[in-house]
C-alpha cells in the first residue's frame, strides 16, 4: 500500500483547462473521493494519477517517487473503470487472471488468488462465462475482482457504481467500504453521487471547474462547507440559499431580508467577529431541509413566515416547499401533522446549522 | 436485437410477399449460377459435346446438357500442352504473399492510425484511401515505368509489390474500423493491468479485430488471384497468372474453349472454398465496422 501526493497539478487539453493547480494528498489506506459535478476535473485527475493521461504541468508521487513519466505498466496500480473494461474475447477466470498473468505468476498462485476474489466478491460460479452473458452487476464485479487479485499500491476506482440500478447501487456501496477495510488499501474513488462519496469515503475532495472547492472528512464538508458550491453540493435535497444582507446593530448582526429579519445569536457572530467585518454585507444565507423548525401557530418565536407550496411525503419523512415571498425553499420534517397546501407555515433557524456566504466571494463567513 | 427485428418482418409478411421474394430469388440464383453451371459441367465434356445445343424450340432437347461421358481430356491440354501448372504457382504466391504484407503492414498501420493522436490524421487517413480511388488503369503506366526503372518488371517480387499497392491501402481502412470499435477503456485496463504498448497491441487489441484482419486478408487474396490487369502488365511472363494464361488460349488459330472452360474452374474453386470457410468472419467482417450490436 501507498501513499499519492499530486502537487500543482495541471491538466490542459488544448486552451481547456480541465485541472487547475491541484494539490492533494491521500494518505496510506485511506479512502478518498474525487466528487464534483460531470467537467470538474475529477477523472481527468484520476487518470493522471493512472497514468493514461500526461500530466501538463506539476508533479504526481506514489509514495516518495514522482511518476509524472512512469509507463501505466510500471506504476502498479489497479484501475476500476466506469464502463468496467473488460477484455470481451477472455472468460471471467482469464479477465481475473490477466494482471497475474502478465506478471508472471505461477499458475497454483493464479488459481489460489483468483478463486480467492471471486469468493469475496461472490461470482465463484461465473468464473467460466464470457462478459458478454453478465449482467451489469456482476461485470462490475468481474472488474473489482480483476484490480483485487493482486496487491497494487493504490486502487483507482472511476465511477464503478454509477451505471448499476438505485437497490445495487445501495448494496455495492456497503460491499466496497468492506472491502476497502479488508483489503486494508489505499482507494482513490471517483464520483458524481454525494451519497456516495458522504457514505464510504475517509476524506472527500470536491472540486468544481478544474479547481479543488475542499478536502475534509464527510462531517467537514457537509457540516462546514467552506464556500457556496461546496454547500451546494453535497446533500439531498440541497442546501436552500437565500439572498440577504447583514447588517450591524449594536453589538451584534442582524439577517435582513425583504420577508423577515433576525439577530444572529453570538455562537454564530462570534464566529466572524474577529475578521475585518463591514457593517452591511450582501449574503447568501444557507439553510439545509433539516434546519428549520416547523409551525403552523405564529405565536411561537419563529424567525421567517411563509406558505406552502406543495408538500411530498417520503414515507417517514416529508419535504415541504415553502414559499417566502419571492423565495421557495425546500424544508424537511417528519411525516405526521396535517399540512395543506397554501396553510401558513412558520419556521425557527436552528442557529447552530446556519450558513453564511459572501455574495461576491462565495466563500463561507463562518469556516 | 437485430434477430427480433428480422422476425417481425418476416411475420408481417403476406403469402403473397413470401411469393415474390422466393420467385425473384429463383429468378437471381439462376441468373447468378447457371453460367458458372455451364462453365464446370462443360469443363468434363469434350468440345463436340459441350457445343451441342438443342434446337431453338426443343424443350427437351435441354436434356441433353447432361447427357455425356466425362473426361478429363482438357485437364491434360492445359497441364501438359499449355504449361498452366507454373500460372497457378505464380497466381498463389503473388496474392498470397502480397496479402501477408498488406495484412501485416495494414494492421499495424491501422492500430497507428485508429489510436494514435498526431497532426493531419485525418488527412493521412484519406489520403492513404485516396489511392485506392482512382482506377487501376490510371496508375498502371507510372507503375510500369517505375518498376522497369527498379528492374523489377517482370518478376515475382515486382507483381507482389504491385499487388500490395492497392492490398494495403484496403486492408488498412478496413481494419482501421475494427480497431475504431474497440473501446479505448479496454486497452486502458490492460496498460493498468501491467500491459507495455507492445502487448496490449497483440494480447488486446489484435485478437479482438481479428474478425476484421482475417476478412482483409480473405479479400486481399481474392483481388490478386482474381486480377488481370497488373498480372498482364507488370508480371510479364516470368510472373503469368490464370487470368492472363486463360486470354492466351484465344490462339490464332482457334479458340480453346474446353480448356478455357476448365482453368475457369480452377481459378474460381479455391476461392470458393475460402469463402465457405471463412464466411462467418466475412460477413461479420464486412459488416461489423459500420453496424453497432
Amino acid at each position: 500500500m501507498a501513499k499519492v501526493k499530486l502537487e500543482k497539478v495541471w491538466k490542459k487539453y488544448g486552451s481547456v483547462e480541465a485541472v487547475k493547480d491541484l494539490s492533494l494528498e491521500c494518505s496510506d489506506r485511506e479512502f478518498l473521493c474525487l466528487l464534483g459535478p460531470s467537467g470538474c476535473g475529477k477523472s481527468s485527475t484520476l487518470r493522471m494519477i493512472a497514468g493514461l493521461e500526461f500530466i501538463t504541468e506539476g508533479k504526481i508521487y506514489i509514495d516518495d517517487a514522482v511518476v509524472n513519466d512512469v509507463d501505466p505498466y510500471k506504476r502498479d496500480i489497479a484501475m476500476v473503470f466506469e464502463s468496467y473494461a473488460l477484455y470481451p474475447h477472455k472468460k471471467v477466470f482469464e479477465n481475473m487472471a490477466y494482471p497475474l498473468r502478465v506478471q508472471k505468476y505461477p499458475e497454483e498462485e493464479i488459481n489460489r488468488r483468483v478463486n480467492r476474489a471471486a469468493g469475496i466478491l461472490d461470482i465463484g460460479e461465473l468464473l467460466y462465462r464470457w462478459p458478454r452473458q453478465l449482467s451489469g452487476g456482476q461485470k462490475q464485479r468481474v472488474a473489482i475482482g480483476r484490480a483485487i487479485v493482486r496487491d497494487p499500491k493504490v486502487f483507482l476506482l472511476d465511477e464503478p457504481i454509477s451505471h448499476l440500478d438505485a437497490k445495487l447501487r445501495t448494496h455495492m456501496r456497503g460491499e466496497l467500504k468492506r472491502l476497502h477495510r479488508d483489503l486494508d488499501a489505499t482507494m482513490i474513488y471517483v464520483t458524481h453521487d454525494q451519497l456516495e462519496a458522504m457514505t464510504m469515503a475517509d476524506r472527500i475532495a470536491v472540486m468544481n471547474l478544474g479547481v479543488l472547492q475542499q478536502v475534509g472528512t464527510p462531517d467537514e464538508v457537509f457540516n462546514h462547507p467552506q464556500n457556496k458550491f461546496v454547500a451546494g453540493f453535497l446533500g439531498d435535497p440541497p442546501m436552500n440559499f437565500i439572498p440577504c444582507t447583514l447588517k450591524k446593530d449594536g453589538k451584534g448582526y442582524r439577517v435582513v431580508h425583504e420577508q423577515f429579519n433576525f439577530a444572529l445569536p453570538d455562537s454564530v457572530t462570534g464566529k466572524f467577529l474577529g475578521k475585518d467585518f463591514p457593517d452591511t454585507l450582501d449574503v447568501e444565507l444557507g439553510l439545509r431541509p433539516e434546519s428549520f423548525i416547523l409551525s403552523d401557530k405564529s405565536t411561537e418565536k419563529y424567525d421567517m413566515a411563509g406558505k406552502i407550496y406543495v408538500t411530498e411525503p417520503l414515507g417517514e419523512d416529508m419535504i415541504i416547499d415553502i414559499t417566502i415571498g419571492e423565495e421557495k425553499i425546500k424544508a424537511k420534517t417528519v411525516i405526521g401533522q396535517n399540512w395543506q397546501i397554501d396553510d401558513p407555515m412558520y419556521m425557527g433557524v436552528k442557529f447552530e446549522r446556519i450558513h453564511l456566504f459572501d455574495k461576491s466571494t462565495e466563500e463561507s463567513l463562518l469556516a | 436485437m437485430a434477430a427480433t427485428s428480422q422476425e417481425t418482418i418476416l411475420k408481417k409478411k403476406t403469402p403473397i410477399g413470401t411469393i415474390i421474394t422466393v420467385i425473384v430469388l429463383v429468378i437471381w440464383i439462376v441468373w447468378t449460377l447457371s453460367p458458372l453451371f455451364i462453365t464446370a459441367i462443360s469443363s468434363i465434356k469434350t468440345t463436340r459435346e459441350a457445343f451441342e445445343t438443342p434446337e431453338y424450340g426443343d424443350w427437351k432437347g435441354a436434356i441433353n446438357i447432361f447427357r455425356f461421358k466425362p473426361t478429363l481430356v482438357h485437364f491434360e491440354t492445359l497441364f501438359q500442352i499449355e504449361g498452366f501448372g507454373p500460372y497457378i504457382w505464380h497466381g498463389l504466391v503473388c496474392s498470397l504473399s502480397s496479402a501477408i504484407i498488406a495484412v501485416v503492414l495494414g494492421t499495424l498501420g491501422a492500430y497507428g492510425l485508429s489510436r494514435g493522436k498526431f497532426k493531419q490524421e485525418a488527412n493521412i487517413s484519406f489520403w492513404i484511401i485516396s489511392t485506392r480511388m482512382a482506377p487501376a488503369v490510371v496508375v498502371i503506366v507510372p507503375l510500369y515505368y517505375i518498376f522497369r526503372r527498379l528492374g523489377i518488371l517482370a518478376t515475382i517480387p515486382g507483381l507482389i509489390v504491385a499487388y500490395t499497392t492497392f492490398n494495403l491501402p484496403f486492408s488498412l481502412w478496413l481494419i482501421k474500423g475494427f480497431f475504431d470499435d474497440i473501446p479505448v477503456e479496454i486497452e486502458e485496463a490492460a496498460f493498468v493491468d501491467g500491459d507495455t504498448h507492445w502487448d496490449v497491441f497483440r494480447k488486446i487489441a489484435v485478437p479482438l479485430a481479428a474478425p476484421g484482419i482475417v476478412a482483409s486478408f480473405i479479400l486481399c487474396v481474392l483481388i490478386s488471384w482474381n486480377d488481370f490487369l497488373f498480372a498482364a502488365v507488370i508480371g510479364g511472363h516470368a510472373a503469368k497468372t490464370v487470368p492472363v494464361g486463360i486470354t492466351e488460349l484465344r490462339t490464332t488459330v482457334e479458340v480453346l474453349w474446353g480448356p478455357i472452360n476448365t482453368a475457369t474452374i480452377i481459378l474460381i474453386i479455391p476461392m470458393i472454398a475460402l469463402g465457405i470457410l471463412i464466411r462467418k468472419y466475412l460477413i461479420q467482417g464486412l459488416t461489423m465496422g459500420a453496424v453497432r450490436e
